[in-house]
């Protein structure tokens, strides 16, 4: 841990704490739970940087908040269990996912655009059903940070369902995908239904999002979903390469924001975000150094 | 379908069901195919067929409806009446695998937000007929490289395919329709973006593939100049076929105006019928005599 140092002059790693820390199984799931979340959003946000669609993050977790709220209004008056509560939810947060994927299909708006009209709509319509209702905001408004240390073992099993979710599209729809954010009529020409991936992409994207955000919360699967991503297509011109620079440096922000979180007093979750944000701008400062091995070489006449 | 005869009903079979399925000695062929989009019509009563082997270049002005028939041919959009058939089928995804068919955008530049190189992007071009894993197969790696090496940019192979210049994207882009060896090779506009050194290296790439398998191709331009070289006949399009001849008929002030200087002069603007759709006929009088006028029976 002495990579710290420079950063953090004052830091000293306590490995015994560390140790008995991680030993503790209260303290394994959230872990494990975090590092399986990082690791299906770092492997989808190579994706959504290409497809211009940052504020997937944001959006799904305003029709998140949107849906939890429509649920808990009016699904235990009629009866339901906590299980149809997250049910309604979920579909309601994939209908606006594929409601996204439409307008910006359509030709309409940009994927950010269609986010942003999204966006406002969840989040007016989750201001209106929780005015008034205050056990109903107190409830979301843990969703926004997360609560990391309630993850159960079902969680756990739907994170790992995202993971295999995320790694098989990633594995077997790498080339449909891969071509059609390169040249989408191409595509079609190929074979392939643009449609189809296109919908399928936003789809994934959003169930991913939707589970990750009742473990992990909205902010840190924003960040997951948009900056290990972001950074890796600064360091490389290649998508293979991208998508495991984007993984490693998912996890290496989870296990330097532990590492921190366990030496520092300090509020968990954020940290995390720091540190991603921390390897970002890094990234950024480096980038000429790290780019200049994917560049043309001088003596060809790139442009022209 | 069903005939009555008195009170029986016979079935009566088609002739084409009951004849074994013979297959087309065309590589692309249009029967009375006709194109609307909403408002208007794009393409009318178009009638003619491309032989295998063939460079047809069609020229015409913008908004002749070239793209559309390139589309239309490729299976992207269905006509409105009439047939198109690509080796006897008609054209769709699954036959666009199959044979394969290259298709050719016009010029649009690669995003500078997706990363590939220009070796990615011109293998990019064999993933249709692969199979669902990432990796590619050896002989497509190695057609791969042949054609960059044809196309001059073996040196380039590892950068950032965004960052070249227009005519060498649309080199990329006639190389990744070409790599997977295509039956027909569709090219809309592709000559636009290109210089007379690109021009000639598209030129010498397309009568290489020619020389190793039968390669069937159509090229639509504005500029019948820039395609002339590599065609084997001409066509003029503007909404409907003005005229299709062979190359050596093509005189440099029928290039200037196609449109108004045809060639061939066939009844009413089109082809009488299929079977002398290749006939040359007379020039028709510029100035024709004035209709006759009616006779009048009550004087």
């Amino acid at each position: 841990m002495d990579w710290f140092s420079p950063v953090f002059p004052d830091f000293k790693f306590d490995w015994d704490s560390a140790a008995a820390i991680l030993n503790h199984p209260f303290f394994q799931e959230p872990l494990l739970g975090l590092l399986l979340a990082a690791f299906s959003c770092s492997m989808l946000s190579v994706f959504v940087i290409m497809q211009r669609a940052v504020f997937a993050g944001p959006g799904t977790g305003c029709s998140f908040l949107a849906g939890l709220a429509f649920s808990y209004q009016f699904i235990p008056g009629l009866g339901g269990t906590e299980a149809m509560v997250w049910a309604v939810a979920g579909v309601f947060v994939l209908g606006m996912g594929w409601l996204t994927a439409f307008l910006n299909r359509s030709g309409w708006f940009t994927p950010d655009g269609a986010i942003g009209i999204i966006l406002l709509g969840c989040l007016l319509l989750w201001f209106a059903l929780s005015m008034g209702q205050e056990e109903t905001s107190r409830v979301l408004i843990r969703y926004i940070f997360g609560e990391s240390l309630e993850i159960t073992v079902l969680d756990l099993g739907f994170l790992a369902g995202t993971v295999l979710l995320a790694s098989g599209l990633t594995f077997f729809g790498y080339k449909a995908l891969y071509i059609f954010l390169f040249d989408s009529p191409f595509a079609g020409a190929l074979g392939f239904s643009p449609s189809r991936i296109h919908y399928l992409f936003f789809l994934i994207l959003t169930l991913t999002l939707f589970i990750t955000i009742k473990t992990a919360g909205i902010f840190l699967a924003s960040a997951f979903l948009v900056l290990p991503g972001a950074s890796a297509r600064l360091m490389t011109s290649r998508l293979t390469r991208m998508v495991l620079l984007s993984i490693f440096l998912a996890l290496i922000s989870v296990l330097g924001g532990l590492a921190l979180a366990v030496t520092y007093p300090v509020f968990s979750r954020p940290v995390f975000i720091v540190m991603v944000q921390l390897i970002f701008f890094l990234v950024i400062l480096l980038g000429s150094m790290l780019k200049r091995n994917f560049s043309a070489p001088d003596h060809l006449d790139v442009a022209g | 379908m069903v005939h009555e005869y008195g009170r029986r009903s016979i079935p009566v079979r088609r002739e084409s069901e009951t004849l074994p399925r013979i297959r087309a000695p065309h590589a692309v062929d249009l029967q009375n195919v006709s194109v609307h989009q909403p408002g208007r019509p794009v393409l009318q009563n178009l009638d003619f067929y491309v032989r295998e082997g063939d460079v047809l270049g069609i020229i015409g002005p913008e908004g002749g409806g070239k793209g559309t028939l390139l589309e239309t041919i490729a299976g992207f959009l269905s006509p409105s009446r009439g047939k198109v058939h690509i080796y006897g089928s008609q054209p769709n995804g699954r036959l666009r695998r199959q044979l394969p068919v290259g298709y050719v955008s016009p010029f649009a530049p690669f995003p500078p937000d997706v990363p590939a190189t220009v070796y990615e992007a011109v293998l990019m071009g064999t993933w249709g007929t692969g199979s669902w894993l990432p990796w590619s197969r050896k002989e497509h790696h190695l057609q791969t490289r042949y054609l960059l090496s044809m196309i001059r940019l073996d040196p380039l192979k590892d950068c950032p395919a965004h960052r070249l210049s227009p005519g060498r994207q649309q080199l990329i882009r006639i190389a990744r329709a070409l790599v997977i060896r295509p039956r027909l090779l569709l090219m809309d506009d592709s000559f636009r973006m290109l210089d007379a050194a690109g021009r000639s290296l598209v030129q010498e790439l397309l009568n290489d593939q020619k020389a190793q398998y039968k390669l069937t191709v159509i090229i639509t331009t504005p500029e019948g100049e820039w395609v002339r070289p590599v065609c084997d006949r001409m066509a003029c399009l503007d909404k409907t076929l003005l005229w299709q001849t062979h190359i050596s008929q093509v005189t440099p002030e029928i290039l200037q105006d196609p449109c108004n200087h045809h060639p061939v002069r066939t009844r009413n603007g089109f082809h009488r019928s299929r079977k002398d759709r290749h006939t040359e006929l007379p020039r028709a009088p510029k100035n024709p005599p004035p209709p006759r006028r009616p006779m009048q029976f009550w004087r």
